[in-house]
């Protein structure tokens, strides 16, 4: 069993023995703090406190190389310092810092790699200059600007959106990434169940 | 914001649509959507629920991460929020292969076990002519090396075999009485390649021991066909067996026999017509005897010189007789013909 379960949350912090710490410092100077694939505390959630926001990051890890992690080998640690930032050039939390170069007040706070996702997730606070609308742009113009492209699919190039919800970070075996996803609408308060087409009214814009 | 509200009764449609409007407005910012299903208006699930198929996996990941847990207004002030839970959902795969082959077993059945006898003739049919081939020229005997027969000959020089001598003394006088026999035998076999020889007698006076142990003493490449074990064999399959064992026929799936029988039958359930896929006693014997007698033909032509090539292979034949195995059968009619070996000596004899 332990085979089946390849120690992804240790990429990025080294190698790291086997189930013993959930997050660690990993850049000391920065404090950047970083989670395990399944979020803060192995909770399976990633909360943003009221003034931080967290900027979802795809293409940063090898996707479709992920079948090396179950491999009866040592693969898993081969694969995971290779995509580590320092070889793969690829660190979501850089890429927001050089984004915007000139605020001083944006803070990464945390990072979550999802390996089963190819993605990370970059938590960080911010000051009330920008709002998370506009970072969210200055990031995406930048990476237009200056496409990363990682080594293992040099077509592609890392993208990024703003999280806008509260993600459930999953190592569910049985439910790998898919082109197919159910949208369930469930009461945001407990108790009732949302109709919302059957009540014949338009559905909401949604407010971002 | 402001939202018109439609009364179902007058709008009954336009509720799906506008969701699915929405829907496709709330995760189009992610990528291409190859479609959204929502869900049937007369369906009673709840919590309601949309399936979105996006173009690309990335695509997918990236709007479940974002989206999840996004609380969307109600209707109204006052009206509830929803919350928007996502996950994969594995697409059902629809094989159009497969599809067709189920739903048209009239074609596809047929077309399935010719593909099958096909194959059998294509992958099975040249091993068992090499299988028949290594029978007659003795190939993988182990007793025949020359090393083993001399380790052989040094073990019984250790070993005291009394009145052995004396019996060979015996024995080999009573053949140099028949000496005429086996070498009118001999000169038969060196006639043409067309005809065969039947050697009658009563039981016990050695008309095995003639042709086989002195007659083609020296003959290179020879079958020996016993029809005592194939008749004796009860049932059809252990008659396949014992005539593939005869000749060397490996592999050979015996049980195919009944097996068939049993797939004929539920083919013609589902087709409503004969297949014509089982294999009988009488098919899988000629089976064995026409692959035999290709293998005796590569034998026969097998270790010619470059200009013997070049002879047509009956001139060949006719020129080196001696090239040509010989098949002996043995133990033809030992069982009188009752019904069931007729048909087996019939085969042979036709053969």
């Amino acid at each position: 069993m332990s085979r089946l379960m390849p120690r992804r949350g240790a990429l990025w912090q080294g190698l790291r023995p086997r189930g013993q710490v959930i997050s660690r410092r990993y850049d000391q100077t920065q404090r950047r703090l970083v989670t395990t694939e399944i979020g803060d505390g192995d909770s399976g959630h990633i909360e943003a406190k009221s003034n931080e926001s967290i900027l979802l990051f795809n293409n940063v890890l090898p996707l479709r190389l992920q079948w090396l992690l179950w491999l009866p080998l040592q693969s898993d640690r081969y694969l995971e310092k290779m995509s580590s930032p320092k070889m793969s050039g690829l660190d979501p939390a850089d890429i927001l810092s050089k984004a915007l170069p000139g605020d001083s007040s944006i803070k990464v706070t945390g990072l979550t790699p999802r390996w089963r996702e190819g993605s990370a997730f970059v938590r960080f606070l911010h000051g009330d200059s920008l709002s998370r609308k506009d970072i969210e742009k200055a990031v995406k113009t930048y990476l237009e600007q200056y496409p990363h492209r990682p080594w293992w699919q040099p077509f592609a190039q890392i993208q990024t959106r703003l999280v806008l919800g509260r993600p459930f970070v999953e190592d569910l075996l049985r439910r790998p990434p898919s082109l197919r996803l159910k949208v369930e609408f469930v009461p945001a308060t407990a108790g009732e169940s949302v109709d919302l087409s059957q009540e014949g009214r338009s559905v909401p814009r949604f407010a971002h | 914001m402001s939202y018109q509200v439609h009364s179902p009764s007058i709008l009954p449609h336009l509720a799906n649509v506008i969701c699915l409007a929405e829907l496709y407005e709330l995760f189009r910012p992610y990528g291409k959507l190859q479609d959204i299903e929502s869900q049937p208006s007369d369906s009673k699930i709840l919590p309601r629920y949309a399936y979105l198929d996006f173009a690309q996996v990335k695509l997918a990941i990236m709007a479940k991460n974002c989206l999840h847990g996004l609380e969307v207004p109600g209707e109204a002030a006052g009206a509830p929020l929803a919350r928007l839970k996502i996950s994969y959902e594995e697409r059902k795969r629809t094989n159009r292969v497969a599809d067709w082959i189920t739903n048209h077993p009239r074609i596809a059945l047929p077309i399935l076990f010719a593909l099958a006898a096909g194959f059998s003739i294509v992958v099975f049919d040249p091993i068992r002519t090499f299988f028949i081939k290594t029978h007659i020229t003795r190939a993988f005997h182990f007793s025949d090396n020359k090393v083993y027969q001399w380790f052989v000959t040094r073990a019984n020089a250790l070993i005291a075999t009394r009145g052995k001598k004396r019996e060979d003394v015996s024995l080999s006088t009573i053949w140099a009485s028949r000496k005429d026999n086996i070498d009118q035998v001999q000169k038969w076999l060196m006639e043409t390649s067309d005809t065969f020889i039947v050697i009658q007698g009563p039981r016990g006076s050695g008309k095995r021991e003639l042709v086989i142990d002195q007659a083609l003493k020296d003959a290179p490449n020879k079958l020996i066909v016993d029809c005592r074990p194939i008749i004796d064999a009860r049932g059809d399959s252990a008659t396949i067996s014992a005539a593939a064992d005869q000749v060397g026929y490996r592999p050979v799936f015996s049980w195919m026999n009944n097996i068939s029988g049993l797939i004929d039958l539920a083919a013609q359930g589902a087709t409503g017509m004969k297949t014509g896929f089982s294999e009988t006693l009488d098919a899988q014997l000629a089976k064995i005897l026409a692959n035999t007698t290709s293998a005796l033909k590569e034998v026969a032509l097998s270790n010619r010189s470059k200009e013997e090539k070049e002879l047509n292979d009956d001139t060949f034949l006719e020129a080196h007789p001696e090239r040509l195995p010989v098949v002996v059968v043995d133990n033809f009619l030992h069982k009188g013909l009752d019904q069931g070996s007729v048909m087996i000596y019939d085969k042979i004899s036709e053969w």
